[in-house]
């Protein structure tokens, strides 16, 4: 046992450790604070795409929103899919078709390079000034609270104040000022109109709406549902576009609308039309850019690249009607489908899931056939990681700042198993793992879906990357997921055979799949591919500790003074009394917010109906119902989301100690302590977000007694630790959780799911929080994830973290999250990557769902902090995502600088 | 004398991002507000069209009928048509 006396270093001076707390375990590193083992550079091509990318901004177009809204107005009356789908062939037609030089991918978003749009079709009252009526109405309802208390990364491609002809829209986007009119025309034109503004109007029946809109002012709820991210957290499927090529699919629905015409149930043939519509958008769209590359190639004097764009051109036409001949083409459709679903709704977490499985037979074909190398392949790699690292989601600030950290979350899973149960990973797989090392970026994230049969290179290549600090590939239990697919999906047909296929959707959203046969030169190749819609939409991130706040001051938000919940009225004498009146009041918010959300999302389907998405995705097609319709295979996908589960669980563990067990104090005084946060400042007055860095209030206006309670609440028993007192209460509320989210219904009529993921949430949703039971101050991050410790406080090495982490059944969640800090000294060389392996091992074996590194030293990250303008491409895991350390907020920096770092992991 | 032109306002600037482009004739990063070079030629913006109609600064009609916006890019329009004669900054 470590408990981590001697591993102190510079920090001993802050006031972490003057709290007892140790944000080290193992043996002081002796390397230099930049040290990483493995770097690797993209090739020349990419390198300059890349630089390309370092230099720009993100911005934002209104060319979509534009052309969306101007068709939709002229369409009043028409059948509401069909004028969905003529109001986005009416924007994919008028996209404005850019290409760089060196490009061997295009088409995005919009015009620029990492551009997005808003869609006031969902919501509009966030682009209105503060004055404005439609924003008041906004913040009364608790629709912006969260922005309230996001924070933005200062640097990156953040454009986070106004100036010259630019505009600093949510502190992330830049837009140009000749195009602010149109956006508040358009908000305007949108106002009743819009899902936001149609599912508030009919959320306000729920009984007790003003519960859930308490919950969103005082940011226990993080977020909405239906007008702000409701697509998402999902896995693509690009079977058909692969399969049957555009026209192809065309052809298919032109037969079923002869099929269905005039027969019952008429909406399928109202879906087929639309369906047509909009691939005749897609269609357009991809020869826009045709256009433009031989406009290009026209005027291009170099020949390589005159050559390329002729390519391109050639490409792009070929694609618009037909299924790919090559790896490359192949590689670029799925591509142009990705970026389409991506522009047809605001969405995170939009997966590829197992592309290098789904692209293999075209890959495998050229490898035989002497048309493609492996260099060539790790080209083409790379320039698929720069397309998706340009990506850009618009969304409010609590959305895209306190949520996303401006992360858009597409996630490549690699292994797993294929459908006869044997290991599913390939060489193609290897060079994607490859890629992600050479061009380290944000997206695609990676995941490993480890299994026993998963083929040890896979591993040691998947090691390898950890290795370079980029914080991806994610390690997931394969089985684990499966059994969580089987449970979950068993009422609508999931064979074990099918859970095979599953993936990840978004950072960690375990996501129904299935299998599909795709045939190439007479070889039948069955692929997998996501079938289910988005499965993270409901309840979207509950603030548990928040939520323990409100029980010890009888219903009320000690942040804002304003009355959340109904008073309980409870004297709470016994620590069974107080968690009894915890779970009454978790369940009345998630009554509360997952009816509400429920409207929300039956507004989205009925206003903007997903197409794009829907065509793809199994059995939309076959039985002609979009996906908001239940139209996919699996339908069992809205969620309970949690943020602070530790905080929370920590901090039963020290009332139960301190306040029933051993009286050690009253619960009166330690309302009193939490109320003056222990006696110090709030992290917002300091500037500061962990506990590493604190400061005391003058002593004249401290009680010491505050100091001792505060002294009892950090000695009290702590998650990680191997700790039977804290973990009994671990796996009490999980199994709790787990087995409550069932009782309430999704928009689809299902059972809901509890996920248990943090994504940035642990930011603004501590900054929303007071001081806490467990001796966290007030305005400071949560712990981050699920299962990750709190900083500093798991003392007794890695392994007992696991033994805590898995004393509950991690398959009965959709997902649970831990992610840890190693020094890079502690997994050098092949030695040090076979321990690393037998950790991840030892974690997934003992059924843990997910674990994710930072190989990085602490102290070159205190070192960005202070000098961001020496690491631009600065990668850091956060919680399910990888992103630039520069464009991260501070609360979410400091949280991660915080993070207890191992430096030895036997 | 014409008004100078802006790169953002030339066919051959590629948008990077709302600060700047490559500019396809000459191979560089531009500032989208920085004065174009003897080559420029207008990019197709609805404010380049005999159909748009303007209305206030930053806003105007499309066929005399729809809201539309000077700085928006009319390459993809089937309606557009050239009004200016084409110009150089002197």
């Amino acid at each position: 046992m470590n408990d981590g006396s001697t591993a102190f270093d510079e920090t001993s001076k802050k006031t972490g450790n003057e709290l007892g707390l140790s944000f080290k375990y193992g043996i002081s590193p002796t390397s230099e604070a930049g040290y990483r083992e493995i770097e690797k550079e993209p090739c020349p091509r990419v390198k300059a795409i890349r630089d390309l990318y370092f230099e720009t901004k993100s911005s934002i177009s209104m060319e979509f929103p534009y052309w969306y809204s101007r068709r939709w107005f002229e369409l009043e009356g028409e059948v509401q899919i069909v004028r969905r789908a003529e109001a986005l062939k009416s924007a994919f037609s008028h996209l404005t078709p850019i290409i760089f030089p060196g490009e061997l991918l295009v088409m995005g978003k919009t015009h620029y390079l990492r551009g997005s749009y808003p869609m006031p079709w969902l919501s509009e009252s966030f682009f209105m000034s503060v004055e404005d009526e439609m924003y008041q109405d906004a913040l009364k309802a608790g629709m912006v609270s969260a922005d309230q208390v996001t924070k933005w990364g200062k640097g990156g491609g953040n454009v986070t104040e106004s100036g010259g002809n630019i505009l600093s829209v949510a502190g992330k986007f830049g837009m140009r000022k000749d195009e602010l009119s149109i956006l508040i025309k358009l908000a305007h034109m949108w106002k009743d109109k819009s899902v936001e503004d149609i599912g508030h109007k009919y959320e306000m029946m729920v009984p007790g709406y003003d519960i859930k809109e308490q919950a969103m002012r005082s940011v226990i709820c993080m977020f909405d549902s239906g007008y702000t991210i409701p697509q998402g957290r999902e896995v693509m499927n690009y079977y058909y576009p692969l399969q049957y090529g555009i026209g192809g699919i065309i052809e298919m629905c032109n037969e079923k609308i002869a099929e269905t015409a005039g027969l019952p149930d008429m909406d399928r043939l109202y879906f087929y039309r639309a369906t047509i519509i909009a691939l005749e958008g897609i269609q357009r769209w991809m020869l826009n850019y045709a256009k433009e590359a031989r406009r290009l190639a026209a005027i291009e004097q170099n020949p390589g690249q005159k050559r390329e764009y002729q390519e391109i051109g050639d490409r792009l036409e070929w694609l618009s009607e037909k299924p790919p001949r090559d790896f490359h083409d192949a590689l670029q459709l799925h591509w142009t489908f990705h970026v389409a679903v991506l522009n047809e709704d605001c969405i995170s977490g939009l997966s590829p899931g197992r592309l290098g499985q789904v692209l293999y037979p075209w890959w495998r074909r050229d490898m035989k056939r002497g048309t493609l190398t492996r260099e060539r392949t790790m080209e083409l790699l790379e320039c698929m990681r720069m397309k998706y690292t340009e990506l850009d989601c618009f969304a409010s600030m609590g959305v895209v700042g306190g949520v996303l950290s401006g992360n858009t979350f597409n996630n490549v899973c690699l292994g797993g198993l294929a459908k006869d149960g044997s290991d599913a990973s390939n060489e193609l797989e290897l060079l994607i793992l490859e890629s992600g090392m050479t061009c380290m970026s944000p997206q695609p994230t990676l995941t490993i879906l480890y299994d026993e049969r998963t083929s040890e290179e896979l591993l040691m290549k998947g090691v390898e990357c950890t290795k370079t600090g980029t914080g991806y590939p994610a390690w997931i239990g394969n089985q684990t997921g499966m059994s969580f697919i089987q449970k979950n999906y068993q009422d609508e047909g999931m064979t074990l055979e099918e859970a095979r296929s599953w993936a990840i959707g978004g950072c960690l959203e375990t996501s129904p799949c299935s299998w599909s046969p795709l045939k190439l030169d007479g070889e039948t190749h069955w692929i997998p591919g996501g079938s289910g819609p988005a499965t993270s939409v409901g309840v979207h991130f509950l603030a548990t500790p928040k939520i323990l706040e409100l029980v010890l001051f009888d219903g009320v938000d000690q942040r804002t003074g304003e009355r959340v919940l109904p008073a309980h009225g409870r004297n709470l004498d016994s620590y069974e009394e107080l968690w009894e009146v915890y779970k009454e009041y978790f369940s009345e918010i998630v009554r509360v917010v997952a009816l509400c959300n429920n409207i929300q999302m039956d507004a989205w389907r009925k206003i903007c109906p997903s197409l794009i998405n829907s065509l793809l995705k199994p059995d939309c097609l076959t039985n002609g119902k979009d996906l908001g319709q239940g139209g996919c295979r699996f339908n069992t996908t809205f969620n309970i989301e949690v943020c602070g589960g530790i905080n929370l669980v920590n901090s039963l563990a020290s009332l139960k100690k301190n306040v029933y067990d051993e009286e050690n104090h009253t619960l009166d005084e330690l309302r009193s302590a939490l109320k003056a946060n222990f006696g110090y400042r709030l992290a917002d007055e300091v500037g500061s977000y962990s506990l590493i860095e604190q400061e005391k209030r003058e002593e004249e206006l401290t009680d010491p007694r505050w100091a001792k309670i505060h002294r009892q609440c950090l000695d009290a028993p702590k998650y990680g630790n191997d700790n039977p007192y804290v973990d009994t209460i671990l796996q009490e509320w999980e199994e709790w959780l787990c087995a409550m989210s069932h009782d309430y219904p999704s928009m689809y009529d299902k059972p809901m799911y509890s996920t248990q993921i943090s994504v940035s949430t642990h930011g603004p949703q501590g900054a929303a929080t007071i001081a806490t039971p467990d001796g966290r101050l007030g305005g400071t991050t949560y712990a981050d994830g699920s299962m990750s410790a709190y900083p500093g406080t798991d003392r007794n090495g890695p392994y007992a973290l696991f033994a805590s982490a898995t004393c509950w059944d991690h398959s009965n969640a959709q997902n649970s999250q831990l992610n840890m800090k190693v020094h890079p000294s502690a997994v050098r060389g092949r030695e040090g990557a076979r321990k690393f392996l037998e950790l991840i091992r030892a974690y997934l074996r003992q059924g843990g769902f997910h674990i994710q590194f930072n190989v990085v030293d602490s102290k070159m990250l205190r070192s960005a902090q202070e000098h961001p303008e020496n690491y631009r491409d600065l990668l850091i895991r956060v919680a399910g995502f990888t992103q630039y350390w520069v464009e991260l907020s501070k609360p979410i920096q400091d949280e991660v600088i915080a993070r207890t770092e191992y430096g030895e992991v036997a | 004398m014409s008004e100078p032109k802006s790169h953002v306002d030339c066919e051959n600037y590629l948008t990077i991002d709302v600060f700047k482009g490559f500019c396809s004739q000459g191979k560089t990063m531009v500032m989208a507000d920085d004065d174009a070079c003897v080559k420029f030629h207008p990019a197709m913006k609805c404010k380049q069209c005999k159909k748009f109609t303007p209305k206030e600064e930053t806003l105007g009609l499309c066929m005399n009928k729809t809201v539309a916006y000077p700085e928006m890019y009319a390459k993809t329009c089937d309606w557009f048509e050239q009004k200016d004669p084409l110009t150089a900054p002197e």
